[in-house]
């Protein structure tokens, strides 16, 4: 998915967006890192990361202000990303993560990766507006439940616990409170600096 | 600060049985030594337990060996941050602001050392245990809690707060701070999900 610069400024919300000739030797590195790492992940998912002119949006432009802590947490990222956890369940607990921040380019962004991974539409509408969703698998759905349990209790009771190490094993869990946590850093970079979706997907919740 | 003996170490996993070295595979091993690189000149700075005497980890370390190259990436970035340079008040200031949110009772204990050992005043940490607003703190400390309290209550950053936030830290600054919350919200996360207990609250039942 590619799209225009013309008009784009403001997709950096409260931060400029910063184009590739400006960047130092340690954001470049970052640059291309984001680049090998990012794109094939947005082009699968059908959403923008990057616009034609090169500059970095959503919170990946945020992160280009810190590349080696952004380095880091790519280190983590791919890490999670191994973890073995099915698609569907990772976009699940993903668009939990952004309607609670309300975080429009992450809910976009992964509105669209959902649907790839074949999330229904009427489970992704759900999720988005924290409802209970219907038509996940028991995996993504329980994913979902100990995602919501988290963000707004902070615990989670016995029957769900046994539950969730029932499905995903103690490593399992760990990992999805791992990647909770990612989008949870995602979602909050997005919401502090007001980064707005590039308006390309067809979130319903825009 | 290492407990006397094994009793009250039963337990100290929550929900997650405690892992000794003994029970460790390669790649474990490997997240262990890299924990222990990390955390223990931490926790010795800041005067909290991280490790038993018979050398397993306690609080969310126990749970990371279960995912030991997850663990290692997440310490990778908690490396990166370490060096990045945020001040140990800040720091400890957006520790505790989380963990008081999360109710999270290991990093309470923790980080209420911790703060203590960088000059964080005892009234101020008791208000952000309390989730009441501290006094007493330095400017750019009080920021950050006033950054880190609002993203966490209402997730979103007024303008006021927003053109302060980066009128003391710089744009980088605030990335930082929101890594640095989101690592401990993955930490904090963990202890609640397993039932982590403190250390004293543990050993004194």
């Amino acid at each position: 998915v590619t799209m225009a610069s013309g008009d784009a400024d403001h997709l950096g919300g409260r931060l400029a967006l910063l184009a590739p000739a400006g960047l130092d030797t340690s954001q470049r590195r970052l640059y291309d890192e984001l680049t090998a790492r990012v794109l094939p992940e947005a082009a699968e998912g059908g959403f923008v990361a990057r616009l034609d002119d090169g500059r970095f949006i959503g919170p990946f432009n945020a992160l280009l202000r810190v590349p080696a802590v952004a380095a880091g947490l790519g280190e983590w990222t791919t890490q999670i990303s191994r973890a073995g956890l099915a698609d569907e369940v990772r976009q699940t607990v993903i668009l939990t993560v952004g309607a609670a921040w309300s975080a429009e380019y992450e809910i976009e962004a992964h509105t669209s990766a959902a649907r790839v991974a074949g999330l229904p539409d009427r489970a992704i509408d759900a999720i988005l507006t924290g409802t209970p969703p219907t038509g996940l698998s028991d995996e993504a759905n329980i994913a979902h439940r100990v995602t919501a349990c988290l963000l707004t209790a902070h615990a989670l009771a016995d029957d769900l616990y046994q539950r969730a190490v029932a499905t995903f094993g103690e490593a399992g869990l760990i990992a999805i409170l791992c990647l909770i946590g990612q989008y949870q850093t995602i979602s909050s970079i997005l919401v502090c600096f007001q980064v707005p979706a590039p308006g390309h997907g067809h979130s319903p919740h825009k | 600060m290492q407990p006397s003996g094994t009793r009250g170490a039963e337990g100290l996993g929550g929900r997650l049985p405690l892992l000794a070295p003994a029970d460790l595979d390669d790649q474990q091993r490997h997240a262990y030594d890299l924990m222990g690189q990390l955390i223990l000149p931490e926790a010795e700075a800041g005067g909290f337990t991280v490790k038993l005497g018979d050398g397993s980890f306690i609080g969310p370390f126990n749970a990371l060996l279960h995912v030991p190259g997850i663990a290692a990436g997440m310490g990778a970035w908690a490396s990166q941050l370490n060096a990045f340079g945020i001040a140990d008040d800040v720091r400890q200031v957006v520790v505790l602001t989380v963990a008081a949110a999360w109710g999270a009772d290991y990093e309470i204990e923790a980080h209420s050392s911790a703060a203590r050992a960088v000059g964080v005043p005892d009234d101020a940490i008791d208000a952000l245990i309390d989730r009441r607003v501290p006094q007493g703190l330095t400017t750019d400390a009080a920021t950050a809690h006033l950054l880190t309290a609002s993203l966490l209550t209402d997730r979103t950053v007024p303008e006021n707060l927003y053109a302060r936030a980066v009128a003391a830290f710089g744009e980088a600054g605030v990335v930082a701070l929101l890594c640095l919350l989101g690592q401990y919200q993955v930490v904090c996360s963990i202890l609640r999900c397993f039932e982590v207990p403190a250390l004293v609250h543990s050993a004194a039942s």
